[in-house]
């Protein structure tokens, strides 16, 4: 019986290997779990700002379109059997002034006695805001802001600046937070009051003593409502929110997806590696009496042992590298992500896949090695048999890139979900690491070819060792292959969105200035309306040459939520947006005639084209609109609608401006900037020049780059290592062929050679054919963009990108490469040729 | 890199006595405990000699062949080959020393399983920098010579033991040594491959002038040998000429074998 202590004490034996195994090991869990824990917290960060603004209720009433309606329709619900409470939700994105700093806001409205209304506040200071000037705040906010309970402070409304006290401190039992800042509790009728929609609410929640009667309740509820209010289960996010975060959900997916592969890669790899070098030993076992089965038990047990312990090393490790990705993350979503990490879902990925990944990586090999002969097994020499062709592996990698064009296809076509296109891109990736045993040889000779004179002995002995265990310098290409792959796709994907952002920002802002009273809420909710008033200030003051007021909606268009952009466009000679297609003169003049241009996002969901007819739902109103056109669109995930504003006052009814963008006289912006600054100023309103808006945007771009940049290093970083640990234990494995390559006269720098010539095989097949497929792969990525943004993405190779990070890549390698080949050019060559 | 269009190893400058002198050579293991493994052995060998080095297994005869072939460095003593002082030498001079003057044949064969026969055979002129052509044509002029030449492009796995080993003896033949060191050569070999190993290092020292030192146990290979040096505790105990008489300390079986 071969038992758990032979496993033990063949690893304590060979701490060298027994260690980089398990440095293997530790890195894939790590890998693993900082991944997983920092995408699932950034995925359950948005979860719960949407179920915030949803709330946790049973069942809600909204507008059909999501515009307010009145609450009085409340009585109506509660009065209903099974039903326990009705809380009106009132939201408003505003700004709050205190000591000479403001901070954007979400002003909540709560009723103090209906404790449905207070889940998820938690008061820490004072007390609930109850006197008409009184308000309740955040404790994060109040800590940033460094005021407390009893100060005063000034907030922003439909009715300007407005003073208040602070009666008490709230702390947020779901501590996430977009990027409005903190949040503002008052009562609801008094926060009505202040925003000029008295009675008005956004939504009702409807929470029952049976949940499970939720059904019927609907259908006894439905009749009771107006035809343009519904009553419903919520979903957790509105559909707005849904298409907002897609691409966000998308790439999360898709780093999840590649950092699991490579994981696997590196453990395969290893172990492939680590039972090879004990061929011979595994075939004395034999000779002496032990069963295959015997042999597969005991490499499986060992196997399993390193799993356990990299998995128990790896976490804590994977813990920390996922505060850093979240951190990282943060700054590319621009969202304060909760200080407490998604780690559930996290460890128990870790802790199974670190073992069961060991045993089905350990399995293979050690059934292989089990099959050999004993006789064959202990031979010094290792019988190198002539090419015979990997049949099983090309067969699946030959049908894995057949799965890749099917997913590929029908997920450009819309076919099917997304996120199958994920599963595709790592179908193709292992495809290639499958069908790379077949090609590697003809690559790395073709690769050598122009080099062939310089490279000497050295380098031929460095293919012929490379080639040696194809399937295993395979593993390790491909982990180079996947994070080289993965970069250069999506950083060049990254570039052509950011350029195709600046590009469409240019066209569609025609204006130096915008002045607003709070930044825009991806989620749909609307930011606090402008007086009307004001443009006849701004008109006055010199050096203003035009402004276009800007009110933004929410509607419903087919079933689909919507944003409804509402401009003045009569005041433009052309239509200021980036039109796919039509001339923008014409399109124009079909604006002001009653006609809308459909953001692309919102026709490609629709299958809405020019010409076509579109009924669009505010409220209770309804409108059948003739489209006049196609625009380019990134705002609330391109889900808009342009309207003339004067079209959508006479049509919808809507009052007052969220925005003006201020044009202003050729020469005239350097001397109205400080006029308008002390109008924003005295008016409690934002100003951003057009500079200003392109440097936020470039910051932004900045922060999506940066992050690239982050997984693009670490990336390579885990490639290097293991290139670092294949070469070890190439080196390890070649000991004895080392040795005697010494005693026949081979110096140390020759030796170094022939090992930093593996390094540069591998380096260069992984990494040029990373960035071939990488860029195949932004291709694929630019397709897919197009169907979900609706428009075509302008596609170009960025040498600037690849070319330095194709060599920061192979430098990388043959740094990690230096420790493995000085440890090989250092072996004493008596002591190598006798071992095993 | 430079290619010398003919083979330019270092010639010995004038005459010489010995191709090999070594004096007073102290080999001591610290592994934990020392362990002396040489205790001042002195030997001098003329060039164009076969000396068959025997003796019981941990006495000290690999160290000594592993000294003699600059592969290990003694603790004490002094090793003159060619006239050069070895011990003066860094260790990319001791290695080209090695890949120029000595020819090593180990008893596991140590061929390259990723090399052909052929292309094993050519390595030690390649790492010498010579073209491949040139390589080639001289490893395949050695592997006739050693009865293989239809083998060349053979893989070592698919050759048989003794013709690995006759592989082995191309290698070690091929850059024109002068001195060629065999660790037990034969000693995983059949006694007809046996025999014709021998044969084939006889034929070196008689016709091509080149010094060979065998370690061997068996006294009929060392019967063959102009001289045999018997170590005993990491002390030459006896040298003596095998034609005359066997030396002291093999036993009579091991001499009528």
């Amino acid at each position: 019986m071969i038992s758990w202590g032979y496993a033990t004490s063949e690893l304590r034996r060979r701490p060298g290997r027994s260690l980089l195994t398990l440095l293997s090991v530790v890195i894939a869990v790590a890998a693993i779990v900082a991944v997983t824990s920092a995408t699932a917290t950034t995925r359950r960060a948005y979860r719960q700002v949407f179920e915030a603004l949803a709330g946790r209720a049973d069942l809600q009433v909204v507008a059909r379109g999501g515009g307010r309606f009145q609450q009085q329709v409340a009585e109506k619900i509660r009065s209903l059997p099974d039903v326990r409470a009705v809380v009106p939700v009132f939201h408003r994105a505003t700004i709050i002034y205190v000591h000479g700093k403001k901070a954007k806001v979400l002003a909540v409205g709560i009723m103090r006695d209906e404790p449905e209304s207070l889940a998820g506040y938690k008061l820490v200071k004072g007390q609930l805001p109850a006197a008409a000037d009184e308000i309740a705040l955040e404790i994060e906010l109040a800590t940033a802001l460094k005021i407390d309970a009893g100060d005063d402070v000034r907030l922003l409304t439909s009715r300007g600046l407005r003073p208040h006290k602070i009666a008490g401190l709230v702390a947020l039992e779901n501590a996430v937070r977009l990027h409005q800042g903190g949040m503002v509790l008052a009562p609801v009728d008094r926060l009505q009051r202040m925003f000029n929609s008295p009675g008005e609410v956004d939504a009702l929640h409807v929470y029952l003593t049976k949940p499970e009667r939720a059904a019927e309740v609907i259908a006894a509820g439905t009749g009771l409502l107006p035809a343009e209010l519904r009553l419903a289960v919520p979903s957790s996010r509105s559909g707005l929110a849904e298409e907002t975060l897609l691409l966000t959900e998308v790439s999360l997916d898709t780093v999840s997806a590649l950092s699991f592969t490579t994981a696997v890669f590196i453990a395969l790899s290893v172990f492939l590696m680590n039972v090879g070098e004990r061929r011979q030993q595994l075939s004395i076992l034999r000779a002496v009496g032990a069963t295959r089965r015997q042999i597969v038990g005991m490499v499986c047990r060992e196997a399993l042992l390193m799993g356990i312990i990299g998995t128990l090393v790896g976490i804590p490790l994977g813990v920390y590298g996922g505060y850093f990705l979240m951190h990282s993350m943060a700054a590319i979503l621009q969202t304060n992500l909760p200080e407490t990490p998604n780690l559930g879902w996290a460890l128990a990925v870790g802790s199974l896949f670190g073992p069961l990944t060991c045993l089905v990586a350990a399995w293979y090999p050690a059934r292989n090695a089990s099959r050999v002969s004993p006789l064959e097994g202990m031979r010094p020499v290792v019988t190198m048999q002539p090419h015979r062709g990997h049949r099983a592996t090309t067969i699946a990698g030959l049908a894995g890139v057949l799965v890749t064009i099917g997913l590929t296809v029908g997920s450009i076509r819309g076919d099917i979900p997304i996120w199958l296109a994920v599963i595709g891109l790592v179908v193709a990736l292992v495809s290639i690491v499958l069908l790379l045993p077949i090609a590697l040889a003809p690559l790395v000779k073709l690769l050598a070819w122009p080099v062939r004179r310089l490279m000497a002995v050295e380098g031929e002995m460095a293919q012929r060792l490379v080639l040696r265990h194809a399937g295993r310098s395979s593993l390790t290409i491909g982990v180079l292959f996947i994070a080289v792959a993965a970069g250069v796709g999506t950083g060049n994907a990254t570039f052509s969105i950011t350029d195709d952002i600046r590009s469409w920002y240019e066209r569609t802002i025609t204006a130096d200035f915008l002045l607003r009273a709070t930044m825009p809420d991806m989620s749909g909710q609307d930011a606090t309306s402008i007086s009307e008033s004001l443009r006849d200030q701004l008109t006055a003051l010199d050096g203003v040459e035009r402004i276009d007021g800007v009110r933004m909606l929410r509607v419903e268009a087919r079933g689909h939520d919507a944003i409804l952009v509402a401009r003045d466009f009569h005041l433009y000679d052309r239509a200021p947006l980036d039109l796919i297609g039509g001339d923008s003169v014409a399109v124009l003049k079909n604006l002001n005639q009653d006609e809308i241009v459909v953001g692309s996002v919102l026709a490609e969901r629709l299958g809405v084209r020019a010409g076509d007819t579109l009924d669009v739902i505010f409220g209770e109103k309804s409108h059948a609109f003739r489209v006049a056109g196609i625009a380019t669109e990134y705002t609330f995930g391109g889900a808009v609608i342009n309207i003339d504003r004067g079209v959508a006052t006479r049509i919808f009814n809507i009052e007052g401006v969220d925005s003006f963008l201020i044009k202003c006289r050729p020469d005239a912006t350097a001397l109205l900037e400080p006029k308008l600054r002390a109008f924003s100023e005295e008016n409690g309103l934002l100003l951003q020049s057009f500079a200003e808006l392109l440097r936020i945007i470039d910051s932004m771009v900045a922060g999506v780059t940066g992050g690239l940049w982050v997984m693009l290093i670490l990336g390579l970083l885990v490639g290097a290592l293991g290139v670092v640990n294949t070469l070890t234990m190439n080196v390890l494995e070649q000991t004895r062929e080392l040795g005697m390559l010494r005693a026949i006269g081979m110096r140390r720098g020759q030796i170094i050679n022939t090992v930093l010539g593996q390094a540069a095989c591998i380096g260069l097949v992984g990494i040029l054919g990373g960035g071939i497929a990488g860029t195949v792969l932004a291709r694929m990525i630019n397709i897919c963009l197009g169907s979900m943004f609706g428009h075509y993405v302008a596609f170009a190779l960025r040498p600037l990108f690849v070319g330095p990070l194709l060599a920061a890549g192979l430098a990388v390698v043959m740094l990690s490469a230096f420790v493995p080949a000085r440890r090989a050019a250092n072996l004493n060559p008596i002591q190598a040729m006798r071992q095993n | 890199m430079s290619q010398p269009a003919v083979l330019l190893f270092d010639a010995p400058r004038g005459s010489m006595k010995y191709v090999i002198d070594a004096q007073h050579l102290t080999k001591i293991y610290d592994a934990g405990v020392q362990v002396p493994a040489l205790r001042g052995v002195d030997l001098q060998v003329e060039p164009a000699t076969f000396v068959a080095i025997m003796g019981p297994s941990g006495s000290g005869k690999s160290t000594l062949l592993n000294i003699l072939g600059a592969l290990d460095t003694p603790t004490e003593g002094r090793l003159l080959l060619e006239g050069t002082d070895v011990g003066s030498l860094a260790d990319d001079q001791r290695t080209l020393l090695r890949r120029r003057r000595i020819g090593f044949i180990f008893q596991q064969f140590n061929l390259l399983p990723i090399l052909t026969a052929g292309e094993n055979v050519a390595l030690p002129l390649r790492l010498e920098g010579l073209r491949p052509t040139d390589a080639d044509a001289r490893a395949a002029e050695v592997l006739e010579l050693v009865g293989l030449a239809e083998r060349r492009a053979h893989l070592p796995g698919q050759l048989s033991g003794g013709e690995q080993q006759r592989v082995a003896i191309a290698r070690a033949l091929v850059a024109r040594p002068a001195i060629i060191l065999a660790d037990e050569p034969t000693g995983n070999l059949d006694s007809t491959n046996g025999d014709r190993v021998i044969a084939v290092l006889r034929q070196l020292v008689d016709e091509q002038r080149q010094t060979v030192l065998l370690v061997t146990h068996d006294w009929s290979i060392a019967s063959r040998a102009d001289r045999v040096v018997y170590v005993r505790d990491g002390l030459i105990f006896d040298d003596c000429d095998p034609r005359q008489r066997p030396p002291h300390g093999v036993g009579i079986v091991e001499s009528r074998a």
